[in-house]
């Protein structure tokens, strides 16, 4: 940089310092996580059901405008959960094998038609923290995975700790990260106990990688480094308190597999030394596998990481991927007393990641809120919003998605998920010091890919045309084409449902200019299918804010 | 000025690194909009120097193996002393010594190496001389010794963790506050490299990697079957007004002032729609090849379309290029000894089919292929598998490598040794530095660029390990 002018440099430098030390949060010095309960717009309605739904709906809109969001949140932290497990088992292979598609066309309909969206809308966030996939032998029971699946439905409202062992002791859990039939170490035979889940329970599912303040951020020795949650002795003591389980049901330690009951000890198998975990916390010699396994997990939900951890995630996952330090505080408060002395309530949690201020008000708390939209959210938004039907006989057969939209509820690569929550792209927003963990799936072959799901779905699948495959989800166009009359009340329709009302207004233009020189006939079929095309492939939709 | 307000308003903390001093110099004094465009410009005054125009064409291909391979069973001693060790560190996991195939080559005195049953073709490879295997390589900051360990001196973050690992291996700039990759970094000091501006110098077949990300240029995606068009965006016929409709969405996105979210959705996909058109129509010219790619094997199919870009070079006007193909699976802490068979096996044979399919088009000599893993494994079994640990065999393929051979140090397997820092996790004995500065350097890469591109490179003694 001989050419160029330093001290010019170090100027401007020297004021980007001073505003970054002066600048502070963009809405910590704001109290209180709740706004004053006030009844939703139309636009805040949308919005809310964009965080807590798979996707709004013009009914869902009309039915919770005029609530507060604090009264939507409420009645469905009271429906019942819809089953995963008892849905797929009415769906079996032609030759009676509830094989994945069973799984899959089942998780379809829950996620687009079942009454307990935000529980399924949070299970599904779940699915993607405490990761199982069945691109491993866990495919060979796609009925034990809807069951898995059910653990996270069943839990996501109730405690972490329920929550943290139904997961720990599911057969999926115990093959996939190999704790089933983890047996106490040989030191004659040259064996140690193995470390695979007692690693990745702590980097990924409780603790995470640093120690953590309440708001979420590192806790740093006195050079600035951030403090290690645990250390390598750690991880081993965890996988040694973590022998002795294996196959459940009536089965033996090592055979037969057993994919549909939860894990059991085998204390014969259990390494019954003393051991020390993350904290300093004793697990005394002599104790039996469930006794250890108990102090293990009580260690682990009592960790201080835990609520801004987890809870960080939760709202990385819904509403906005780099929330402020105040807003992670309060949801890891939540956490951590749930207002009647409950730890770890996660009914709590998502109240309170929904209800924030940060959550309701948006950008108007957070200059950077939003989160770019997972690309199987959109194709459940798509569907959702646009009235689609199942083919005959009631199957929601879409069997595309893990290859056209790079992702599959429970079929990610490994144990870190289709995506990372400290994911950034270099350039503008890693500069910003910001994460935008959806984006390591965007690149130039998955954005093609995806507008052309899009467009098979517009053009292709919907109700009345003959050219559509009879196996395929069809939309119905009768309700949307009915605004195309007025271009301007479609587009506006159009950017309530996907938009939550914050289409700018010169892609409102626009589009509307593109959509005025097609015909309204047809019942407004090419208007609404040139509009749609062009939102939902749009970068400005890519993004919910 | 948009740039660097815009950063400090978001910044947390007011502790600013060395790196972002440096972007943030360059971008004021150059009066730039981002730090992005102002690196594009240092780029560009770098390679005047660096590299010029290459007459000729090279390219690198790094082969990643997610979930961590056990090195110390690709290739392992075979002579009576050193297996002996061997077995008695690996109980359960040992492969048995008839069944290696044995590497001449890479014998040294009374010392002998096989390799696993499942990788024949490589030892063909390897006895052809087309085929070296590197030691216990892994990412360090500077040389490391069990003490250094044991007191926690200056050890890459978050060692045995997959991401952290994966990180640090492929930025080699771990320390650094926020990472970019060194494929990146290459390509940021070679970005006049290539005739054609339009194309990154990177190409990815297996998605979104840090060790393709730069500061001032671009990785360019593609899947193994090829380039993925928009299907309702033609440039020509009825629908082309679509086409110019979103176009200007682009670009709507790509003009709003300050930290906009969709602007990097909208700038992916533009240079998908941009780079498509292209990419595709020089892939259409390619010549079938009589090669054959073994099936159900995802990294024959990656290698194969990476095969079809090369023999595109002259239409797409590269003369540098860097890949980046993917193979999954190595978390082996389980059933290790069937697993690993298998991944090997398919590595060994899409291997073998890509430098038979690069002999066919003539550039066997001008591309070679490297790999890269998160770490290796520990010598010691959980019972059927082994956990996570640190150094770890690689191997370096092309006609242009000095093969048949064993570089680096092959660590000793006894446990609780020098290099062992328990369980049988072995402390690297090459850095990854040293291992990438070798292929830059055959790359046709100046030893100063050599140093930007992997900058604790001077803390170690040997600059290029000789393997190529």
């Amino acid at each position: 940089m001989g050419n160029l002018s330093k001290a010019a440099a170090s100027a401007w430098c020297l004021v980007a310092v001073l505003i970054a030390a002066c600048g502070g949060g963009s809405s910590g010095d704001e109290d209180g996580g709740d706004p004053s309960p006030s009844p939703l717009s139309e636009a805040q309605a949308a919005r809310l059901l964009a965080q807590g739904t798979f996707g709004p709906t013009r009914a869902g809109i009309d039915a919770a405008t005029g609530r507060t969001a604090e009264d939507w949140v409420q009645a469905q932290l009271q429906l019942a959960p819809t089953s995963h497990a008892a849905r797929c088992r009415q769906l079996p292979s032609d030759a009676g094998a509830i094989d994945r598609n069973s799984r899959t066309d089942a998780w379809w309909q829950i996620s687009l038609t079942a009454p307990d969206q935000l529980r399924q809308r949070v299970a599904f966030a779940l699915s993607q923290i405490m990761v199982v996939s069945d691109q491993s032998d866990l495919g060979n029971s796609q009925e034990g995975l809807c069951q898995y699946y059910d653990i996270l439905v069943r839990n996501a409202f109730g405690n972490y700790r329920t929550l943290l062992q139904d997961v720990t002791l599911s057969p999926q859990m115990g093959r996939y990260l190999s704790m089933q039939g983890n047996s106490k170490p040989d030191e004659a035979a040259g064996r140690r106990a193995d470390e695979n889940f007692a690693r990745e329970v702590m980097q990924l599912f409780s603790l995470g990688l640093v120690q953590l303040n309440n708001d979420g951020s590192a806790k740093r020795d006195s050079s600035g480094e951030p403090l290690p949650a645990y250390t390598q002795t750690d991880t081993e003591n965890l996988a040694r308190t973590l022998t002795g389980w294996s196959w459940g049901g009536s089965s033996g330690y090592s055979s037969p597999v057993n994919w549909l009951d939860p894990m059991k000890a085998f204390d014969a198998q259990h390494d019954t030394t003393a051991k020390t975990l993350v904290g300093n916390v004793a697990v005394p010699a002599g104790g039996s596998a469930t006794a250890d396994l108990a102090i293990a997990l009580d260690t682990l939900y009592r960790h201080a990481n835990v609520g801004p951890f987890i809870g960080k995630q939760l709202i990385q996952k819904l509403v906005t991927s780099n929330p402020s330090p105040a807003y992670i505080a309060r949801v890891a408060s939540a956490f951590n007393d749930d207002g009647r002395g409950v730890r770890g309530n996660l009914g709590a949690v998502v109240s309170a990641v929904l209800l924030d201020r940060e959550a309701r008000l948006g950008l108007e708390a957070n200059a950077n809120f939003g989160k770019v939209r997972e690309p199987l959210l959109r194709q459940t938004h798509l569907w959702r919003a646009l009235d689609a039907v199942p083919p005959a006989g009631g199957r929601y057969s879409y069997r595309g998605a893990q290859s056209e939209l790079g992702q599959l509820p429970l079929a990610s690569p490994s144990v870190f998920n289709f995506f990372s929550p400290g994911y950034v792209p270099e350039g503008e927003l890693s500069a910003a010091n910001l994460v935008t963990p959806e984006y390591q799936l965007t690149n130039e072959s998955s954005v093609a890919r995806a507008a052309n799901r899009i467009f098979v779905s517009l053009y292709v699948d919907y109700v009345g045309n003959s050219s559509s495959a009879a196996s395929s989800i069809k939309i119905d166009y009768s309700r949307i084409g009915a605004y195309a009359g007025s271009i301007d009340a479609l587009i506006d329709e159009l950017d309530t449902v996907f938009m939550s009302r914050q289409m700018p207004v010169e892609m409102h233009q626009l589009i509307a200019t593109h959509v005025a020189n097609y015909s309204a006939d047809n019942g407004g079929r090419a208007r609404a299918q040139e509009a749609l095309y062009l939102i939902l492939t749009s970068p400005q939709y890519m993004v919910q804010q | 000025m948009t740039g660097v307000p815009m950063k400090s308003e978001t910044k947390a903390s007011a502790q600013w690194t060395r790196r972002e001093l440096l972007r943030c110099g360059l971008s004021a004094a150059a009066g730039l909009a981002t730090p992005r465009a102002a690196m594009g410009l240092l780029a560009a005054a770098s390679a005047s120097t660096a590299s010029a125009a290459f007459t000729d064409y090279k390219a690198l291909v790094c082969i990643f193996l997610h979930g961590g391979n056990d090195g110390y069973n690709v290739v392992v001693p075979s002579d009576d002393a050193r297996y002996a060790q061997y077995r008695s560190a690996r109980t359960t996991l040992a492969l048995s010594q008839s069944s290696l195939l044995p590497l001449a080559g890479a014998s040294s005195g009374a010392q002998r190496y096989g390799l696993h049953a499942s990788m024949p073709e490589l030892a063909d490879l390897f006895d052809d001389g087309r085929l070296a295997f590197v030691a216990n390589v892994g990412p360090l900051l500077a040389p490391t010794s069990k003490a250094d360990v044991q007191a926690r001196r200056n050890l890459p973050p978050r060692l045995y963790s997959h991401n952290d690992q994966q990180d640090s291996w492929v930025s080699c700039e771990p320390d650094a506050s926020r990472r970019i990759g060194w494929g990146g970094r290459l390509a940021d000091l070679l970005a006049s490299a290539n005739a054609n501006t339009r194309l990154p110098m990177n190409i990815s077949l297996s998605g979104n990697n840090l060790f393709q990300s730069g500061l001032s240029t671009n990785t360019y995606t593609l899947s193994a079957s090829g380039v993925q068009r928009f299907t309702a965006l033609p440039t020509t016929g009825n629908n082309a007004p679509r086409s110019g409709v979103y176009r200007q969405l682009l670009l709507q996105a790509q003009a709003r002032r300050g930290i906009y979210l969709p602007e990097h959705g909208a700038n992916v996909i533009e240079r998908s729609l941009d780079l498509g058109q292209e990419v595709d129509g020089a892939l259409v010219q390619v010549e079938p090849f009589s090669t054959s790619f073994p099936g159900n094997n995802t990294l024959a199919s990656q290698l194969s379309m990476v095969a079809r870009l090369i023999a595109a070079r002259d239409n797409l006007s590269m003369s540098r290029q860097v890949f980046f193909v993917s193979i999954g699976g190595f978390d082996t802490h389980d059933v290790q000894l069937t697993a690993q068979a298998s991944l090997l096996a398919q590595i060994s044979q899409a291997m073998k089919a890509f430098d038979s399919a690069l002999q066919e088009i003539g550039m066997a000599d001008n591309v070679v292929t490297f790999t890269a893993s998160d770490f290796g494994r520990t010598l010691t079994s959980n019972g059927d598998g082994s956990d996570h640990a640190w150094g770890s065999m690689h191997w370096v393929m092309g006609g242009g490598v000095r093969g048949g051979a064993l570089y680096g140090s092959y660590p000793s397997l006894v446990l609780g040794g020098d290099d062992d820092v328990g369980g049988g996790r072995l402390i690297p004995t090459t850095s990854v530095d040293q291992y990438g500065a070798t292929l830059l350097r055959w790359f046709g890469v100046g030893t100063t660029e050599i140093d930007t591109v992997f900058p604790h490179l001077s803390r170690f003694s040997t600059r290029d390990l000789g393997f190529v």
